[in-house]
This record gives C-alpha cells, sequence and structure tokens, in this order.
C-alpha cells in the first residue's frame, strides 16, 4: 500500500494541476494568516487601549475623590463616572473572524447610558473594505479548500472510465477500496497540510488565552470533517458511471449550492421569517418619550444649571429619572429587538442543517468565539451590567449622598465570559454526513462495473 | 458565424445539466430581486413614518432652552434611492442614521449588517450578487466546452478543414456564448430594472448605464471563457481552469485586496480616535473658563465689561465652543475619510488583476450605494448640525440676556430648524468618482478583444 502511495505521490508531483492547486492552497493560506494576524493586532490594540483608557480614568477619578472637594461639585461625582468595558478577546479570532470584522467590543458606562445607545460609536473600519468580507483561515476552509479537493478528485476514477484505463488501475491496486485509499490519502494531505501548519502557526504566534489550545483543537476538526465530507462527495460522484466532465459539473454544482447559494438565501429567509424591528423606531421611541418625561426639558450641563447644592442635586435627579423613564419605554423595544434576532437566529439554525458548509461555518466562529449568540450574549451582559451600575450610582443621587473612593471602589467591575463551544452537534452531523455518504460511495466501489 | 451560434445553442439546450442549471441561477436571480425589492420598500416606509414622528416629537416639544433643544436635537436618516434595490453596495455595512446634537459628530449608526443573525457572510442577497458572482461561474461552465469539445470529438479539425478558418471560429464561439448569456443574464436584469421603477422615480440614464456596465462585462467573460476553452485539450479541463479563474478573480482577489488595504492602511481603533479628538478638543480655549473670551466679546459689541453686553454671554459661549469643537471634528473625519481613499485606491489596484472590482465600484457608484455616496449623506448630516445648533445657540445668544440657560423658546423657534433632506450626488458626480474604474474595465475589453484575436491565431497554427 505504502509503495503505491509513493507511486501516486510522484505522479500527482508531475501533474500541473496538482501543482498549481498547491500554490493556490498555500497562496491562500498565507494571504490568511497575515489576515488573520493583523486582525489579532487590532482587537489585542483596541482592547489595550481601552483598558489603558478604564486605567486611566480610574486613577484620575480616585484622585479626584481623593482629594477635598466643594460640596456643590461633589454632589455631581455619580455623573461623572465612566466604566469603559471590553468584551474578552475571542480565542480564535485569527482562525475566524466572524462578526468581530464589525461588531462593538467596548463602550463606556455612564449613568447617563442607555441600552439602545450603548453601541452608538461604531467601529471605524471602511464599510467598503468590510463589505468584501474577512479573507481568513475559516474562509479557506469553507469556500477554497472544497473546491480545490474537487478539483484533484473530479476525475479520481471517472477519468480512468473515460479513458478505458479503470480495469488497469484496479489490477494494479488490487482492490478497488485500495485504489481509493491510494488516490485519496495524497490529494487529502495536499490540501489539509498547508491548513493545518498555518493553524498551528496562528496558534504559535498568537496569545496565550485560556482555552486556546482546546479551542484549536476542536477548529480543526470541524475543518477535518468538513473537508472529509467534500472528499465523500467526489467518492460518491466518482461512484457513478458519469464522465469526468460530468462529474466536475456535478461536484462544482453542489459546492455552489452549499456554499454560495444557500447561505444568503437561508439568511434572506430567517429575513423575510422574522424582520427585525426597525431601529428607526427604536430611535423614534426613545426621543418621545424623553421628551413626555419632563415640561421643562432638563439641562444637559448640570454644573451650569446652578452653582448651589440643592439645584444641582435637583437637576442631577432629574437627569436620572429621564434615564430611567428612557430607560424603561425603551427596554420593551430593545428587548423585542433582541428576542426578534433570537427568533432569526432559530431559524437560521434549523435551515442550516440543510449546507453543511453552513453547519461548519457556524460551528468553526462557535468555536472561535466570534459567532452571533455569543455577541448577542455580550450585549445583554452589557445591558445587565448598566442596570446595576445604574442602580448604584442612582442610589447615591435619589439619597443625596456624598460618593467616596470606598463607594468608587465597591463598584462592581464588568466580568463576563462566553460560554466555551464545543460545536459538539455540528460534529456529529458532519462526521454522520460523512460517514453515510462516504460509505454509499465505498460500496457501489467494491460492486463497481466496467462493462 | 450564425451557423455556430445556432450549433451551439442548440447544443446547450439539449445538454439538461446546463440547461437545468441555468434556469436555476436565473430563477434565484428574480428571487433576490424580489427579496431586494420588499426589503427597500420596507425601509422607506420606515425611515419616512420615522421621519414624521420624529418631526412631530420635535416641533411638539413645548417650552425648552434653546440648548437643551440642541442636545436633544434632530436625527438624519439616509434614504435608499430605488437603485439600491439593485446594488445595496455598503449600505449594510455603513450606518444609515446620525444624530446630530450639540458638541459632538457623531458617526453613523443602525448597520444592518448587526441585525443578522449568522456569522458566515458571503454578500447580500441581491441581483447584483447573482450578477458578479454566480452568472460569471455559469457563463464559465457553458462556455468551458464551447471549442474543448469539439477537440475532444474531433469536430475541430472537420469545422477548420471547412474553409471556416479559427480566426474566425473563435469569435464565432465567443459571439454564442455570449448570446446564450444574454438570454440568462437580461431576464434578471430586466426584472431588476423593473422593480427599481417600481419602487420610485428612478433615473433612465443610470439604469441604462448600470445594464451597459454588467453586459461589458459578461462580453469579457465570455471572451476569457471561449479563450481557455481554445487552449484546452478537454472540456473538463477547461471547466476546472475556468472555475480557478473564477475562484481567484471573483472570490480571491476582491477578499484578499481588501484584507491589504486595511492591513496596509489600517483604520484607527474607536478608541484612539475619539480619545485623540477629545484631547485634541481639550487642548483648546474654553470659552466657558476663560475670561479672555469674555473681555474679546466686550469689545466685539463695543461694551465695556460683560455684564453690558447686549446679548447672552452664555449663547456666545456655547457657539464659540461650537466652532472650536467644529475645527477638530474636521480635522479628525477629513483623517478618516483620507485612510478611506488611501484604502481604496490600494484595493482599485485589484483591478488589473480582475474585472470584477472595477464592476463593484461602477455598479455601487450608479446604484448609489458606494462610499463616496456614504460619506456624502454623513457631510450633509453634519452640515444640517451645525446649521441647527448655530440657529439654535444663535436665538439663546440674542433672546437670552439675563436669563441664560433659564431662558426659553418654544414650537416658533423649533419649526424654523429644517428636517434633513438627502440629496443624492449627481450622475456626473457619481460618474467621476470611478472614472479610473471605467478606464480599467476599458482596458479588460481591450485585453479581451486582443486575445480573443490571439486564440484564433493560436488554434490555427495548433491545428495545422
Amino acid at each position: 500500500m505504502l509503495a503505491l502511495i509513493t507511486l501516486e505521490v510522484r505522479l500527482l508531483i508531475r501533474e500541473r494541476m496538482a501543482g498549481i492547486l498547491l500554490a493556490i492552497t498555500i497562496a491562500a493560506c498565507a494571504l490568511a494568516f497575515v489576515n488573520g494576524r493583523v486582525l489579532l493586532g487590532q482587537q489585542l490594540a483596541g482592547r489595550a487601549a481601552s483598558a489603558a483608557e478604564d486605567a486611566k480614568t480610574d486613577s484620575a477619578f480616585r484622585e479626584k475623590l481623593g482629594k477635598p472637594t466643594k460640596i456643590e461639585d461633589a454632589i455631581l461625582y455619580p455623573l461623572r463616572v465612566k466604566l469603559p468595558l471590553a468584551a474578552p478577546l475571542p480565542p480564535l479570532v485569527d482562525f475566524t473572524a466572524g462578526r468581530a470584522a464589525f461588531e462593538n467590543y467596548s463602550t463606556t458606562i455612564t449613568l447617563r447610558s442607555r441600552v439602545d445607545t450603548l453601541f452608538r460609536r461604531t467601529q471605524l473600519d471602511n464599510p467598503e473594505m468590510t463589505m468584501r468580507g474577512a479573507f481568513d483561515l475559516g474562509f479557506v476552509v469553507i469556500v477554497v479548500a472544497p473546491l480545490l479537493l474537487i478539483g484533484l478528485g473530479y476525475g479520481l476514477f471517472a477519468a480512468d472510465r473515460d479513458s478505458g484505463a479503470a480495469r488497469l488501475m484496479l489490477a494494479q491496486a488490487g482492490t478497488p477500496l485500495r485504489l481509493l485509499v491510494v488516490r485519496s490519502v495524497p490529494r487529502l494531505a495536499l490540501v489539509l497540510t498547508p491548513i493545518l501548519l498555518t493553524a498551528l502557526a496562528l496558534l504559535a504566534a498568537g496569545p496565550a488565552i485560556v482555552g486556546r489550545e482546546t479551542a484549536a483543537l476542536a477548529w480543526l476538526a470541524i475543518s477535518a470533517i468538513l473537508l472529509l465530507f467534500w472528499w465523500s462527495v467526489v467518492l460518491l460522484i466518482n461512484s457513478l458511471r458519469v464522465t469526468a466532465e460530468t462529474a466536475a459539473l456535478a461536484l462544482v454544482g453542489a459546492w455552489a449550492l452549499a456554499t454560495l447559494v444557500l447561505p444568503p438565501l437561508i439568511a434572506a429567509i430567517a429575513h423575510i421569517a422574522y424582520p427585525p424591528p426597525s431601529r428607526f423606531d427604536e430611535i423614534a421611541t426613545a426621543r418621545a418619550v424623553e421628551v413626555a418625561s419632563t415640561t421643562a426639558y432638563e439641562n444637559d450641563h448640570a454644573d451650569l444649571a446652578s452653582e448651589d447644592v440643592a439645584g444641582r442635586l435637583a437637576s442631577a435627579r432629574k437627569t436620572y429619572a429621564i434615564g430611567r423613564s428612557v430607560g424603561a419605554a425603551t427596554a420593551p423595544v430593545s428587548e423585542a429587538f433582541d428576542a426578534q434576532l433570537a427568533r432569526q437566529q432559530r431559524v437560521s439554525r434549523t435551515l442550516t442543517w440543510a449546507s453543511p458548509s453552513l453547519v461548519a461555518a457556524e460551528a468553526l466562529a462557535a468555536v472561535a468565539g466570534t459567532d452571533g449568540p455569543t455577541w448577542l450574549g455580550f450585549r445583554q451582559a452589557t445591558a445587565a451590567y448598566l442596570a446595576d451600575v445604574k442602580g448604584r450610582l442612582g442610589g447615591f443621587i435619589e439619597r443625596g449622598a456624598i460618593m467616596t473612593g470606598a463607594d468608587y471602589a465597591a463598584l462592581p467591575r464588568f466580568a463576563w465570559q462566553p460560554r466555551p463551544e464545543r460545536a459538539g452537534t455540528a460534529l456529529l452531523i458532519l462526521l454522520l454526513l460523512t460517514l453515510g455518504i462516504g460509505g454509499i460511495a465505498v460500496a457501489r466501489f467494491r460492486h463497481v462495473r466496467l462493462d | 458565424m450564425s451557423a455556430i451560434s445556432a450549433k451551439d445553442w442548440t447544443e446547450f439546450v439539449r445538454d439538461r445539466r446546463l440547461l437545468l442549471t441555468a434556469v436555476l441561477v436565473t430563477l434565484l436571480g428574480i428571487a433576490a430581486v424580489a427579496t431586494s425589492f420588499a426589503r427597500v420598500s420596507a425601509y422607506e416606509t420606515d425611515r419616512r413614518a420615522t421621519e414624521a414622528r420624529d418631526r412631530t416629537t420635535w416641533e411638539g416639544q413645548g417650552a425648552r432652552n434653546p440648548h437643551s433643544a440642541a442636545h436633544f436635537s434632530n436625527w438624519a436618516l439616509r434614504p435608499l434611492t430605488p437603485l439600491a434595490l439593485l446594488d445595496p453596495g455598503v449600505t449594510p455595512y455603513a450606518g444609515s442614521a446620525v444624530w446630530m446634537e450639540a458638541h459632538n459628530q457623531n458617526p453613523p449608526r443602525a448597520r444592518a449588517v448587526e441585525d443578522l443573525s449568522g456569522a458566515f457572510d458571503l454578500g447580500a442577497f441581491s441581483a447584483a450578487w447573482i450578477l458578479q458572482t454566480l452568472m460569471p461561474l455559469l457563463i464559465f461552465v457553458i462556455g468551458a466546452g464551447a471549442v474543448a469539445r469539439e477537440r475532444e470529438r474531433g469536430t475541430l479539425r472537420l469545422m477548420l478543414a471547412s474553409g471556416l478558418g479559427a480566426r474566425r471560429l473563435v469569435p464565432g464561439k465567443a459571439a454564442a456564448l455570449g448570446w446564450i448569456a444574454a438570454l440568462l443574464v437580461v431576464p434578471v436584469i430586466v426584472v431588476a430594472l423593473a422593480a427599481a421603477v417600481l419602487a420610485g422615480p428612478a433615473d433612465p440614464l443610470r439604469l441604462l448605464l448600470w445594464s451597459g456596465a454588467y453586459a461589458l462585462f459578461f462580453a469579457i467573460v465570455a471572451v476569457i471563457a471561449v479563450v481557455v476553452s481554445a487552449a484546452s485539450r478537454t472540456a473538463s479541463q477547461a471547466m476546472l481552469a475556468l472555475i480557478g479563474l473564477w475562484l481567484i478573480a471573483v472570490v480571491l482577489v476582491p477578499r484578499a485586496g481588501a484584507g491589504l488595504a486595511a492591513a496596509t492602511i489600517p483604520a484607527p481603533t474607536p478608541d484612539a480616535f475619539w480619545s485623540a479628538m477629545i484631547a485634541e478638543i481639550d487642548k483648546q480655549p474654553d470659552p466657558f473658563d476663560s475670561e479672555t473670551f469674555g473681555a474679546a466679546m466686550a469689545k466685539r459689541y463695543g461694551v465695556a465689561t460683560v455684564e453690558d453686553l447686549p446679548v447672552s454671554l452664555a449663547g456666545l459661549q456655547l457657539d464659540e465652543s461650537e466652532r472650536v469643537g467644529n475645527v477638530v471634528f474636521d480635522s479628525s473625519y477629513g483623517a478618516l475619510a483620507d485612510t478611506y481613499g488611501r484604502q481604496r485606491a490600494l484595493l482599485r489596484w485589484t483591478g488589473l488583476v480582475s474585472p470584477i472590482a472595477p464592476l463593484q465600484n461602477i455598479s455601487m457608484a450608479l446604484a448609489g450605494t458606494d462610499m463616496s455616496s456614504q460619506l456624502n449623506f454623513q457631510r450633509q448630516a453634519e452640515a444640517l448640525r451645525r446649521q441647527t445648533i448655530s440657529a439654535l445657540n444663535g436665538d439663546m445668544t440674542a433672546h437670552g440676556k439675563g436669563k441664560d440657560f433659564d431662558y426659553q423658546a418654544g414650537t416658533d423657534l423649533w419649526k424654523t430648524i429644517p428636517a434633513f433632506r438627502y440629496r443624492p450626488p449627481s450622475l456626473g458626480a457619481a460618474l467621476v468618482s470611478v472614472i479610473p474604474d471605467i478606464l480599467i474595465l476599458a482596458v479588460w475589453s481591450g485585453l479581451a478583444g486582443l486575445l480573443l484575436a490571439a486564440s484564433g491565431y493560436w488554434l490555427q497554427r495548433g491545428e495545422r
């Protein structure tokens, strides 16, 4: 068997097509590595900047609290508190960018913050670049590698059948199964090896995050199973009595359907079935409530509103009360939004099973920590933290109490961790599909007829 | 050549695999147009209703201090033109709502992409996506056997021996494939144009130019397909080569180019951007803290002390604060727009490797959904913001003497503040923004013509 595999490798090396496909694989993996590193660098830099801002703000505020201050200024301390926060770095953001390319991962909590405006200062990446999509290792696995496997395997047996050399090949290999193994191993290795090496390089060059190695293992397992799935489809098509050209057409058609057509179609269906509530309506509702909450609109510069404690405290209480009214009025809208998004995600997840490529893509993003549910979890955790902080800061205003350094130190800090995702169901489904299709292909090859 | 076209058409119709695939892709294109029409119509209905509701809120806010109203302010909501259903462009990835409040130039919010349920994004399901992504693949698959299959069957030599000549055969095959491509693409484009006209007033010249750009693109695609087919020994070899070309040109190059542009010319992180802006504003003299400002105003109004000013000092201070902030905003956002421009210029170089990038830019520009249109929207929103805040502060200045923040204005003032009305760029401006892309596409057309001529020559020599 080993001798046959070696012979097959030599023949493959001589094939121009194999060389071109290997070059494309290596180039794609190299580009994915560079882009992954750049995105990781940006995410780390952004979080470092957020942490630095947090430290600077924290230090400045503690210093202010430590100094003797006029009571007219001290009464406004709860309004001055700023608590920057950032989502933890996704463990494999350099492997699969997912939603990390455009989601906000940091914000600042103040007493004036609202759930619907928490992430109003959006990412500043060029929409024209974001629109073109991320070129990461996940993209190589989902989109590029299967097509390369099809290029290597469309004529695996069909070409021999077309040329009349099938009997000779079978005789040389001994059994059809041996022939399949001999031809499959080098081709799979040609595509899988660059991906594996790139993943290892990203892992080695990346930060030491808890759970990153485990996540990478799961990521590689999903990638390998997906590519084995596509290879099982290649074997199945080759087991049919079709020409190489028909095999190529069928395989490319299957790939285009699963990878290109079904994902946006499923997204469109989910969007139509559960259209997200209007963001514009959310804005208009909040504004209408804000206006209705007061007949004499509150001045936003509490320190300019009055010089005395009573005046400033009244101004701060007004600001807090308006914020609570607006929050109460917009909470149902924001909750409806999140609920509708969750329903959309459920529909998407149900329909996702129609496309193995989409199953794998969502699983890779889940394991990488860059999928939709993770970001939804972050937003929900941020909303809960906001409510907690506002409650505590608002308490000072309602009581008319002066905030001290100890009170500030006792404020909770944002400490949310996403639930680690192993994507076991996706792995199982892909494995079952692969074994099923591969099993049918092997069974057909065992009883291959060449007449 | 018409005989070649007729023969190829007959073969295409008899090949059920190709016919079925072609019909399915065309139906998919029509479905994409239908979903885009529903999306754009719903968006516009929502936007108009929100604008009307918010205007009522603004005018009905009652008596308030003008500067407080300046903090409350208004929102600019970006309308989608009817052509946006042809090509959504950057609009799902760029915000469509700008809060025009005092003291801040806010970035746009409400990006549709944030409301997507999944993490795998290959583009918005639209007519442009079908025409840019799937149709070229289909044309390549159909065209792969144009010449290569004749060679496989042995009929190529017969055709050449009949006196046809390779230099007429190859263009004939390209024309035949062009006709087949037209029959697949035209229904999608016609339905898309009809939907755009139904969605609202659509400039017929823009629609014509948009269709023309795609017609030119598909002509280039058809020629490439035939040239590769003529150079391949078998149809399956040609198909794989063409699919490889499609993968590189349509899928990989645009993404690789965008990644390279973003990596070599990075946009600032939000934290860095806002921190730098705040730091720059903090460096400027604060009119609220400065006695110098009061003295300058007293001198301007020809009075001895600020108490003698005939207007509200607080109003003047607010206006000065806005002016100082606006200078910083212009600098910061200007630098950001400059970064975007340099990224775009770098991305344009990918047009030398793939005609899809210039086509995308032309398509978006004509649909009014490109980055230039987005920045135009943001600039108009900012201009209205400054006009609004200036008017509100000006009213407080003129009428708030002695009362400052206790001064209250009413509905009469709120009604004088204009609502946001977006003026899309003219067709001329849109075309000027994509002149390089038009030139690149023209170069591709010329190159396709040369390849076609050369292919005929090589085929003639190869078959001797």
